[in-house]
């Protein structure tokens, strides 16, 4: 073939390529999620035992958004996606959502003590995760050897050396841009609340359906539900250490009445999508205060 | 250019390998079916053994084995169709164990050039042995017609919106040697599942064996089939022994018997019976 004929075809191929309409069921949701200022508020104790409250975004726990045929009252005490059957007496129906995402996921921040307590999008520097076991969780964190971490290059150096990386932009749990920028999920708003958006891939559309989620907050011992330290997580096997690194459970979508426990913050009614170019926001409005 | 002298040789090439894969059908290694074996089957509702009636069975005692283990025959379906058993038991309110032991047995050839395992020295006759595949679940959750039409347990929910969901139903979960879940055993080689039943005590449920293979020396799936209470440990090929039947011993082709070649397999001794009946193993 003559090169002059090349350019031409393979502009062609290009652009014809840049038409094609795939046809497929599946869209990108992208929207934004509203959490409430009271989500990010906590009572707490300092060094001298007064209570105060702070308002903290790294109390915002990983946050669960799924697509759903629809959303009903009355089956627990939130909203909660429509159930198929019941099927095994021991779970509630699965809500075989149509797609879903998360704000944050949990990840492993190199030390025991880290498991299941580190959701990414939360910490901008090694600085900041030491400064949340001082100053909320009450226990600093410890090296291996049993001493108190307090020096961030020091933590800086042992994550390096335990994933292998040279910079922080490849450890996912520190919320830093490729210029070394802070970039945090979420932004605090005019109103004070704080908001993120959000990305739902390869969703099944259908009009009419819902965007749905809440957020997996901090228990009072700073634990989350929907967090497993033993079962799905990475496991360290390393002359000493000998533990699970922890993951997030599976299923959790499909069962979210199961992780959602008092103190989490739940959206009352969800984002109602009526085209596939709506960009939905969803308030995480509600907080569950327990079994009535 | 590619010469015309090559076109026609490469064309003469292709016709040749068409027409020599013509002249073998497949049909040899598919089962044929019999009119006096049905491709399914229907056996009714199978007692639940106590386990004590089980004990008797892991003891051996033929007479205990006949009694409590049932051994039946499957035919070939017609090609395009499903074949398979079906059966029922009630829920004990606990768990419940099934399981499948279908002729004959199967074991690997030990090939290795230098220090060959003499068991297993010859290869296993595989003409001989056939597969079922277990599925169990509620009757309620069974959409084949017992004895007339295969069906499984896959349900359907329809949401608010109109999407339709599968749903499996099908409670009866295999786990292989590697610890996989929803496996099936191979061809020879016994199946088995746990079913809890807690809170169904007296409700009927339903097991499919669907036939994966038949074995085609004889075109008849003989097997054994046991339900009992509690849950499936140490299962092998040698719990229910003796499942190829009266169509198996009567072909009269091959010399011996599937009951010594069993009782040798399982007493790691089929390397010597193959030796000294050879028909009954692969090498014939």
């Amino acid at each position: 073939m003559k090169r002059s004929f090349a350019l031409p075809l393979a502009c062609f191929a290009t652009l014809s390529g840049c038409a094609f309409e795939e046809g497929l069921p599946e869209i990108e949701v992208i929207g934004t999620v509203v959490v409430p200022k009271e989500a990010a508020t906590r009572t707490v104790l300092d060094t001298d035992g007064n209570e105060s409250e702070v308002t903290d975004v790294r109390f915002i726990g990983p946050v669960y958004l799924g697509a759903f045929p629809s959303i009903v009252a009355g089956d627990f005490d939130y909203t909660h996606p429509e159930m198929g059957p019941v099927i095994d007496p021991e779970f509630p129906g699965n809500t075989y959502p149509f797609g879903g995402t998360t704000i944050g996921r949990f990840d492993f921040a190199c030390f025991e003590a880290t498991a299941c307590m580190v959701t990414t999008g939360r910490y901008d520097s090694f600085a900041s995760i030491i400064d949340y076991f001082n100053t909320y969780v009450g226990t600093p964190l410890v090296d291996p050897y049993g001493d108190e971490v307090s020096s961030e290059k020091y933590f800086e150096q042992y994550c390096f050396d335990y994933y292998n990386v040279t910079s922080w932009q490849e450890l996912s749990f520190l919320a830093v841009d490729a210029d070394g920028n802070t970039d945090l999920d979420f932004t605090e708003n005019a109103d004070g609340d704080f908001v993120a958006d959000f990305d739902m891939p390869a969703t099944l559309y259908t009009e009419g359906m819902a965007i749905w989620g809440w957020i997996d907050s901090p228990s009072d011992a700073y634990s989350f539900s929907t967090c497993d330290t033993s079962r799905d997580g990475a496991q360290t096997n390393e002359y000493n250490l000998e533990f699970d690194a922890g993951g997030g459970h599976q299923m959790v979508l499909n069962y979210p009445s199961v992780y959602i426990f008092e103190g989490d913050y739940v959206s009352t009614e969800g984002y109602i999508m009526t085209s596939e170019d709506d960009e939905p926001v969803v308030n995480l409005d509600y907080m569950y205060t327990g079994a009535k | 250019m590619i010469r015309r002298s090559t076109l026609l040789t490469v064309a003469a090439i292709g016709g040749l390998a068409i027409g020599a894969a013509c002249d073998r059908t497949g049909l040899d290694l598919t089962a044929v079916p019999n009119p006096d074996y049905p491709a399914i089957l229907e056996l009714g509702e199978l007692p639940v053994l106590t386990t004590s009636e089980w004990a008797a069975v892991r003891a051996g005692a033929t007479a205990d084995v006949e009694a409590y283990v049932n051994y039946e025959q499957v035919g070939a379906p017609e090609p395009g169709d499903k074949g398979g058993v079906t059966f029922t038991f009630k829920g004990t309110g606990d768990e419940v164990c099934v399981m499948v032991d279908p002729e004959s047995v199967y074991w690997n050839q030990s090939v290795a050039a230098a220090g060959t395992n003499s068991v297993y020295a010859h290869p296993d006759n595989y003409e001989d042995d056939g597969d079922l595949d277990i599925y169990a679940g509620l009757s309620a959750t069974y959409t084949g017609s017992p004895g007339v039409e295969l069906g499984d347990f896959i349900g359907q929910y329809t949401d608010s919106l109109g999407n339709v969901t599968d749903i499996e139903y099908n409670l009866c979960q295999h786990i292989g040697s590697g610890g996989d879940s929803y496996v099936h055993a191979g061809r020879g080689a016994p199946e088995w599942c746990e079913i809890d039943t807690a809170e169904r005590e007296g409700i009927e449920y339903t097991v499919l064996l669907r036939t994966f293979s038949l074995p085609i020396d004889d075109d008849v799936l003989s097997f054994g089939v046991a339900v009992y209470e509690g849950s499936c440990q140490n299962l092998t090929e040698c719990t229910i022994p003796g499942e190829s039947r009266s169509i198996d011993e009567d072909g009269g082709a091959r010399e011996g018997n599937f009951r010594a070649l069993e009782s040798a397999f399982c007493n790691n001794e089929q390397g010597d019976y193959c030796e000294a009946n050879p028909s009954m193993c692969g090498d014939y």
